[in-house]
């Protein structure tokens, strides 16, 4: 049996974006130019209190569509993909989102069949 | 006819309310009565009660739809309380528990008619056929009138028994599914993570902003 301090120790790198598509142009820049393939993107309701509107004499928060891509790095890698993240969704322009990073006490290591990434189609 | 089918209900009420197994049914069986007054349910029903009124040529046409939904309230109510009365007097408790017990085992494998789309199709040809003999005897046995345009009605109870699935489907699919995942709560999972760093862009103007203002009431 594998004991959870056997696992590699890992960090998940958490970045919420708005819900333009640049999750999707992560996940390939990620996979195709850092080899990374334990990410994932999720559509989630985002509510920013700086964008509440005035509605029937109320300020209102409108929810609006944002993705949170999360990725599993192993923890001597995280700091250098904290920062590709960081330039490759533009976070030092100005656009909405944020990225933080976190430890993980473990993550199972993770790897595809040989040739499915060569595999046509996303 | 209404203080006729209303004396049982209240009497039936009343033997359910003296029985201690027979209490915990007392408000199904009167929440029953509420399901004839939604907003499709009224007009059918008056429609239907009016129709039947005027054609069996009793009383005034106009005023024989008054106290019809009432009517058609008390019928579920009576009898769900007299279903329960029947079952409580025939069936045992014990037997009751151990077919609720080994309905719910058995259920591992559910039959066609139990799962989507299936069980959708099944509920939409319950909700129209049983209308629609009803209303055929009624009109063949009460009234004894030759139904006419044959051809047009069935046609017609095949399009409103295809949308009734249709529709039953688009909520299963539709509805339920996508709110189920979206908005109910405890659909979703929490987990503690220490935070290392984070970063996002912060425009000057806002920064400077955000230092003379007072944040109390945001916490």
């Amino acid at each position: 049996m594998t004991l959870l301090q056997d696992f590699p120790q890992a960090k998940i790198i958490t970045c919420i974006l708005p819900d333009e598509g640049q999750d999707i142009a992560l996940l390939k820049a990620l996979r195709t130019e850092k080899g990374i393939i334990t990410a994932n993107t999720s559509q989630c309701r985002g509510f920013g209190l700086q964008l509440r509107r005035r509605y029937k004499g109320k300020r209102q928060v409108a929810g609006y569509s944002v993705r949170v891509v999360t990725v599993v790095v192993d923890e001597d890698r995280a700091d250098e993909l904290f920062e590709y993240i960081f330039y490759k969704v533009n976070f030092d322009h100005p656009c909405p989102g944020l990225i933080y990073q976190g430890s993980l006490l473990a993550a199972t290591p993770y790897s595809l069949p040989a040739g499915v990434l060569e595999e046509s189609g996303e | 006819m209404i203080y006729l089918t209303l004396v049982p209900a209240l009497g039936l009420s009343l033997y359910a309310s003296s029985r201690p197994e027979l209490q915990k049914v007392l408000g199904l069986a009167w929440d029953c009565g509420a399901v004839t007054t939604g907003p499709v349910t009224v007009p059918l029903v008056l429609s239907l009660g009016i129709g039947i009124a005027t054609a069996t040529g009793k009383g005034n046409a106009t005023l024989s739809g008054f106290g019809i939904v009432t009517l058609a309230s008390l019928f579920p109510i009576i009898g769900v309380l007299g279903l329960a009365i029947y079952i409580a007097a025939s069936v045992p408790v014990e037997t009751i528990i151990l077919a609720a017990t080994t309905g719910s085992r058995a259920a591992a494998t559910p039959a066609w008619y139990q799962t989507t789309p299936g069980r959708e199709i099944v509920l939409g040809l319950r909700a129209i056929l049983p209308l629609v003999v009803f209303l055929y005897l009624v009109m063949k046995l009460m009234l004894g009138e030759k139904i006419r345009h044959a051809g047009m009605i069935t046609y017609g109870v095949i399009l409103t028994v295809m949308g009734m699935c249709i529709f039953n489907l688009g909520l299963t699919y539709g509805l339920s599914r996508l709110g189920g995942k979206l908005d109910t709560p405890g659909m979703g999972f929490m987990y503690v993570t220490p935070l290392e760093k984070a970063a996002t862009y912060i425009p000057e103007e806002l920064l400077k902003q955000l230092e003379h203002k007072d944040f109390g009431d945001r916490t």
